[in-house]
């Protein structure tokens, strides 16, 4: 119990637009652990982002509550909301959403003045960490429309990480990416798991799902069930079999 | 239809823009609706009015002994068709007061006629005539109706020297020539039979006068009519004495339209100021529009739609709101005639009643809809070179390669100000557009509320503007003037007098000539109001100064000789000045007492200009003076007032004018300022989330847009009022140039500088407020989603 840092009981989410209302999460329990790299699958409209949103504190669930290492944030405004994400959560989305105004650097240093005022150590870090995932000296001053999709991504991952969140919230990241840039994020986001970065992320790509060491599966808005895989090892042909299966099971 | 659909929708999604562009159409509208109607149409009516009651041409107004004298000169003149002569009473200090209204007496002169006279010119059509005419009925002018809510069956006390009578208002008639006291400061008033012989033989009431109208062959060139009767009747009568007044009707015909054309050409400019904002509104929502929609503009590319299809789209869904805007505009326009034809017939004395004027209509609605469409077509033509992928890649700005600005790592500033001012160099062009506009509101603004002070609060520049000098009280005397003159100078309420005279003269150089309302004053430098605007006024004899009006007719300038005969006796003069004053239809000249003895040697001045000290009373003085010397040929009547009276119709014409625009301006200002900053906010939505999902607070977000917005805000309201302070004179004489006027020197307050950057910067800054409460309230995840949609 220690190891849980996010701890989701009875979880519920509704829209209404007028008069329909919808059901998107229903009674959902969850726990995640330090570590874990957590990967929420399902069909569409079965409310996966939703999900990663309300933990992430993104949006508010209508009912039920979220707790982070003990700390209630269900009920937090949305101000605390902002000052609970900059500690401890890191976003990387599909879309990237990198400020198409300011270079690569500074897309990152922005993120890190919301904890920090020290804007050199802030950058050094920002250098070491685009290092990490390959990206060049080069980039520093380019503009987000001058780097490939890949590039791109993992620039958002090291903003993700810059300030050492205790989570990564990731939403299809690598959703707008082709194969090759795919495989280059995911390795990316393997590595900082393998290093002890706790990852949620929301895929409905399988090659995805494999590096993920717990699988959750939404259907109409409750998890119907998981699958716990182990440490992520490209060559395990065996926990990958056991994937394709629980997804097929699944109805995927 | 397909391109209808498509404009429809647009529309649909733009709701606020749509309607803030509806409104300032609308506005555009009315405003150039009617200034273009009254303007296309103020003559024609005029000469219309004048048929239906068969006008006088030309009016002689004498003393009754030259009558047969002016009897020869008329028919002597070219043109002469017919005339026709009856007796009339004139006062030219009379007073008047309506006990019906809630008015104090008021000094007019005045020229009463016998209503049961038969006459074919200038007849009288009574308007809301009683059922019954009592024998102490008076039909008064129409303008007495709408400018001063006059009614039939009102009690009207009519003064003179301090001897009064009652009459029952009977009707009204219209008369262009004695239509308002602006063009003529004489009430012309028919009285039956019975009460006209009563009066006509009481000296009490006024002089027994011959009044004489005249109809030419050229109704047009009636002032040369006037031009020639008046050089022959000096012959007969060299000092003009016996002559009370001569009147034409082209040149009344000018007069009475010159105030209304100025309301009118008030109403013009702001127009086309509302015309040029909404213009501007317009490049600055379809340039939002297209960035907004740039990817279902790919989708609709990609779907087969042609960029001429979607441009053609854009411009129709433009078409709909210019079209929409003037429909609301044109219906407004109808509601508001009966106020506007109400401030049209107070300030030329006639009963305006002028329907749809087609004319009107098209102009005005050429003028916004091709506007409109030019400029919505040259904001919109770039979507024809964005082929669909680009578009569908979000192809507008997708390459930014600009050098980084204020680089985080190595700025000193604070990160919300950093990103402020990132954001805000970032957005140039787009806050070029957004400073025009808001340049063009504060220009505006001061426009507004310096017009708003010069004629409601403070007309002192309009009546300086007149040209006609500001004293307390004006007397003519017909003999032995020098001793009166000299007797009321000493007295103690008088602090000054000037001793002036006028005559209306022609004035010859290089074989053109020009008539001129010629002032006469031994030293100018004793007048308060200095018309002078280039140059310097007469000192020596031989000197003259002319309205640019005339010299413009002779093709004269300063330095130049011109020649003014009378009498056979031509005297030349150099001009050494240029005049400006909107009296006398701007025609006028200046001479000194000297230069007129040498034209006239027996020539003396008769009209006296008196400033009273302080706190003396005007009509007081003019009763002691007119008893003092009841026994001597002397009128005395209160000055000022009587300027007052004839800036009155027209003064509280632009009052309702000026207030109006000032109350649109403010709305205009709200509206605009709304529009331009929502939508830049709401374009920055998505950016705003993801910055919420990263962990900036709400408050910091504002704190950025603030930063990003408020510079663009500040600066350009300041850069617009101060080109309102310094283009408001020069946009005034613009607007008076055709009334003779060159420079106007209106006040304008300079705390208005500051003032108006502060009312707009803190509508601006309530706007961002107002927006971002919106903001505040959604989570970010829900912003972006909804910034996708």
């Amino acid at each position: 119990m220690d190891d849980i840092i996010l701890n989701a009981e009875m979880l519920c989410k509704t829209y209404s637009n007028g008069s329909v209302m919808q059901h998107v999460l229903k009674n959902m329990n969850i726990s995640i652990k330090k570590g874990d790299f957590t990967v929420i699958m399902g069909s569409s409209g079965s409310g996966k982002s939703t999900l990663l949103y309300a933990l992430s504190g993104m949006d508010k669930p209508t009912l039920g509550s979220i707790e982070f290492k003990g700390e209630e944030i269900s009920k937090y405004s949305n101000d605390k909301l902002a000052i609970f994400r900059r500690k401890h959560c890191g976003f990387v989305f599909q879309q990237m959403y990198l400020n198409d105004t300011m270079s690569v650097l500074d897309n990152i240093i922005v993120s890190g003045l919301l904890i920090s005022k020290d804007k050199k150590a802030i950058a050094q870090r920002a250098k070491e960490l685009l290092v990490k995932v390959g990206m060049t000296q080069e980039c520093y001053n380019k503009y987000s429309s001058q780097l490939s999709g890949g590039e791109a991504q993992r620039v958002a991952i090291v903003r993700a990480l810059i300030n050492s969140p205790e989570i990564v919230f990731a939403d299809e990241p690598t959703g707008a990416l082709n194969s090759t840039n795919s495989t280059n994020v995911l390795d990316v986001m393997t590595d900082i798991n393998a290093q002890g970065q706790s990852i949620i992320m929301v895929t409905h790509d399988m090659k995805t799902a494999r590096r993920a060491n717990r699988i959750l599966y939404l259907k109409d808005g409750v998890i119907i069930d998981e699958l716990n895989v182990g440490v992520y090892a490209k060559d395990d042909e065996g926990r990958h079999q056991r994937l394709r299966e629980f997804l097929e099971r699944m109805g995927w | 239809m397909k391109l209808f659909m498509i404009a429809k929708n647009n529309i649909k999604k733009a709701k606020f823009s749509t309607a803030t562009l509806v409104i300032l159409i609308a506005i555009t509208t009315v405003f150039l609706y009617i200034g273009t109607s009254v303007l296309a149409n103020i003559g024609s009516f005029i000469e219309n009015k004048n048929t239906e009651v068969n006008g006088a041409h030309f009016i002689a107004i004498t003393d009754g002994k030259y009558d047969k004298d002016v009897k020869d000169i008329c028919e002597s003149i070219d043109g002469f068709q017919y005339m026709e002569r009856e007796y009339a009473i004139m006062s030219l200090s009379s007073e008047f007061q309506d006990l019906n209204v809630d008015e104090k007496e008021y000094s007019m002169s005045s020229l009463l006629l016998n209503l049961d006279t038969k006459r074919t010119i200038s007849t009288v059509h009574i308007i809301d005539q009683a059922s019954i005419i009592p024998e102490n009925g008076i039909i008064v002018p129409y303008v007495l109706k709408v400018s001063r809510k006059y009614k039939t069956g009102d009690t009207l006390k009519f003064l003179v020297d301090g001897k009064s009578m009652e009459f029952e208002i009977a009707g009204f008639y219209e008369d262009l020539i004695f239509a308002n006291p602006s063009n003529v400061s004489v009430y012309k008033l028919f009285v039956c039979d019975k009460k006209f012989g009563e009066l006509i033989n009481n000296p009490d009431y006024g002089a027994k006068c011959s009044y004489t109208p005249v109809i030419t062959s050229d109704i047009n060139n009636s002032q040369n009519y006037e031009n020639q009767y008046t050089n022959k009747l000096k012959s007969i009568i060299p000092d003009g004495d016996g002559s009370y007044a001569t009147l034409n009707y082209a040149t009344m015909k000018t007069g009475s339209a010159v105030f209304i054309n100025i309301i009118m050409a008030v109403l013009v400019a702001f127009s086309i100021i509302i015309l040029a904002i909404a213009l501007i509104v317009i490049k600055f929502s379809t340039a939002t529009h297209i960035e907004n929609n740039i990817k279902n503009i790919g989708a609709m590319e990609a779907a087969g739609y042609t960029t001429r299809q979607i441009l053609n789209a854009i411009l129709l869904e433009y078409m709909i709101i210019a079209i929409a805007g003037y429909i609301v505009g044109i219906f407004i326009s109808f509601i508001v005639s009966p106020a506007v034809s109400g401030i049209v017939s107070s300030s030329i004395g006639l009963r305006w009643q002028i329907g749809i004027s087609l004319k009107a209509v098209a102009v005005s609605f050429v003028i916004i809809v091709v506007s409109v469409l030019v400029i919505a077509y040259f904001s919109a033509v770039k979507i024809k070179k964005i082929t669909p992928l680009t578009a569908l890649r979000n192809g507008i700005g997708t390459h930014n390669f600009k050098r980084n600005s204020i680089p985080l790592d190595r700025t000193k500033l604070n990160v919300n100000v950093a990103l402020g001012i990132k954001a805000f160099i970032y957005n140039k062009k787009q806050n070029f557009i957004v400073g025009i506009i808001i340049m063009l509101l504060s220009v505006i603004c001061v426009f507004a509320f310096s017009m708003y002070y010069n004629f409601v609060i403070d007309n002192s520049e309009m009546v300086r503007l007149t040209g006609m000098e500001n004293a307390d009280v004006q007397m003519t005397a017909q003999e032995d003037e020098d001793r009166i003159f000299g007797e009321i100078a000493e007295m103690p309420e008088v602090e000054s007098t000037i001793r002036i005279n006028s005559y209306d003269g022609i004035i010859n150089y290089n074989g053109k000539e020009s008539s001129a309302n010629i002032n006469i004053t031994q030293d100018y430098s004793k007048l308060r109001i200095n018309t002078c605007v280039k140059g310097r006024m007469p000192c020596n004899d031989n000197e003259i100064v002319i309205t640019s009006i005339v010299l413009d007719e002779l093709g004269a300038k300063i330095k130049d000789t011109i020649s003014i005969t009378y009498n056979d006796i031509t005297k030349e003069f150099l001009v050494v000045g240029i005049t400006q004053h909107f009296s006398m239809l701007g025609r006028g000249a200046e001479i000194t007492t000297q230069g007129m003895k040498e034209l006239v040697p027996y020539y003396e001045e008769k009209q006296l200009l008196i400033h009273l000290k302080g706190n003396e009373n005007t009509n007081q003085f003019v009763t002691k003076i007119n008893n003092a010397y009841k026994d001597q040929k002397v009128q005395c009547n209160n000055w000022y007032e009587s300027i007052d009276i004839m800036l009155k119709t027209f003064s509280s014409s632009i009052k309702m004018i000026v207030i109006g625009c000032a109350i649109i301006t403010v709305f205009i200002i709200i509206f605009v300022m709304f529009l331009v900053i929502r939508v830049r906010i709401l374009k920055e939505k998505t950016r705003l989330g993801v910055s919420k999902a990263l962990g900036f607070t709400s408050n910091q977000l504002i704190g950025h847009i603030i930063i990003s917005e408020m510079p663009v805000v500040l600066f350009a309201s300041l850069i617009g009022s101060i080109l309102g302070y310094l283009g408001t004179n020069p946009m005034m004489a613009i607007m008076l140039a055709s009334n003779g006027i060159l420079n106007c020197d209106f006040y304008i307050d300079i705390r208005l500088i500051l003032i108006t950057p502060i009312v707009i910067s803190t509508i601006g800054l309530l706007t961002i407020l107002i927006v971002s409460i919106a903001i505040k309230k959604i989570s970010p995840c829900k912003m972006f989603e909804e910034a996708k949609n």
